[in-house]
């Protein structure tokens, strides 16, 4: 069900909070206490002296209400779509954060950064542009405000996974909001979609549910702890580097990152070829396929992929 | 992990009652806040009851009145039934 929905042309809900509560109506109905729904007006023969609600049902004003600038529409769209290609279960996040958000039109846009989401006060900065990248944050963010899709930082300063997060934040972001087509963090989408191809759906599971551990482990399948540790590190680092401009920092760190991607993709597919799920054919075609498709598994690991190609043509 | 959101009346004669909430929203073109909640009380009839409330009156909850309001709120409460079947 969606934050927002219209009733007729004059009238729309703004829902405050239902689907991360609905578990009581649920159990109700799956207790069997109530088939038919029946509703009363106020309970009887109560005569109020004080009422005490939660917090956020005092606080919060409807969508409609709030300084949210031009991006009503945004939001709405967003929820909408989000709410109607995942499972309510990895929108918590979402359905929690939304009833606080605050959003604010970025208008000077400088050093090409066109908006930014702040963890701990869950508010907004953002051009048209990137609104759908940011509120892609926002439903990944945590409730302890530590763990954002797959950034983790648990003291101020302290901080792992922004690379592979800002990837997979914009691949999905790309891929529901702007027809497939990458416009910033393009390296790190890159990487991010290769670990997709991967580990499949239980990557965006793990991003919504902000989940950097889960990711490592899944990583752990196909290599080893040390080496996923150092991929997820190298991905921070590339961005850092890219930043401060320490061009001699990028190819270095990019071999490594891309000698990994190829290790763990090969493994994944050997897997797949011991376990019988595809012949031997399918192993080399998807393999060359691998090799030809990602722009930087050409450009940064050119040696492994000329490994690789030598073992093909040995093994056929 | 259980994450229920309670609402809490306090009687006139001290009496504490809970009540679990199933939603809450506002309506745009009546610009007012609506709460759904049962009792749920093990012993009790169940009873799901709606209220209009006040963000920032905490001393009131007033009766739904008109036909268009509840029809909004039993069409939410027949979907989430729906959905959760």
């Amino acid at each position: 069900m969606n934050q927002t929905e219209t009733v007729d042309s004059n009238n729309e809900i703004f829902y405050k909070f239902i689907v991360s509560n609905f578990e009581a109506l649920g159990i109700l109905i799956a207790e069997q206490k109530i088939d038919e729904i029946k509703i009363c007006k106020i309970p009887k023969h109560i005569d109020i002296k004080r009422i005490t609600l939660p917090q956020e049902l005092k606080e919060i004003k409807p969508l409609n209400e709030r300084d949210l600038s031009n991006f009503k529409e945004s939001i709405v769209k967003f929820v909408s779509k989000l709410s109607s290609i995942y499972p309510k279960e990895y929108l918590k996040n979402l359905y929690n954060n939304l009833n606080s958000l605050k959003v604010k039109q970025k208008r000077i846009v400088f050093f090409n950064c066109t908006g930014g989401y702040s963890r701990k006060r869950n508010s907004i900065r953002a051009t048209d542009d990137s609104i759908y990248h940011e509120l892609m944050h926002m439903a990944s963010n945590s409730p302890d405000r530590k763990h954002v899709g797959f950034f983790y930082s648990p003291y101020v300063g302290t901080y792992m996974g922004q690379g592979i997060n800002e990837g997979y934040t914009e691949l999905l972001t790309a891929r529901h909001f702007n027809n497939n087509k990458v416009t910033c963090y393009s390296y790190e989408s890159e990487a991010a979609s290769i670990i997709e191809s991967i580990i499949g759906s239980r990557m965006t599971e793990l991003y919504f549910s902000s989940n950097l551990f889960g990711l490592i482990e899944e990583l752990k399948k196909y290599s080893n702890e040390d080496e996923a540790m150092q991929f997820i590190t190298n991905l921070d680092e590339f961005r850092t580097s890219l930043d401060m401009k320490q061009w001699y920092m990028i190819e270095p760190l990019s071999k490594e990152i891309y000698n990994y991607l190829i290790k763990i993709y090969y493994v994944f597919l050997k897997m797949q070829l011991d376990e019988s799920k595809i012949n031997e054919n399918d192993f080399f075609e998807l393999l060359n396929k691998f090799l030809d498709d990602y722009e930087n598994v050409k450009t940064f690991s050119n040696d492994l992929v000329d490994k690789f190609r030598e073992t093909m043509i040995i093994h056929r | 992990m259980k994450n229920d959101k309670m609402m809490k009346i306090i009687t006139k004669d001290g009496l504490v009652k809970e009540y679990k909430i199933i939603c809450a929203f506002s309506l745009s073109n009546t610009g007012k806040n609506y709460i759904v909640y049962t009792d749920n009380d093990a012993n009790c009839e169940t009873q799901i009851y709606a209220s209009i409330y006040y963000p920032d009156d905490d001393t009131k909850l007033d009766e739904i009145t008109t036909d268009e309001e509840w029809e909004v709120i039993k069409n939410i409460l027949y979907k989430l039934k729906a959905v959760k079947e």
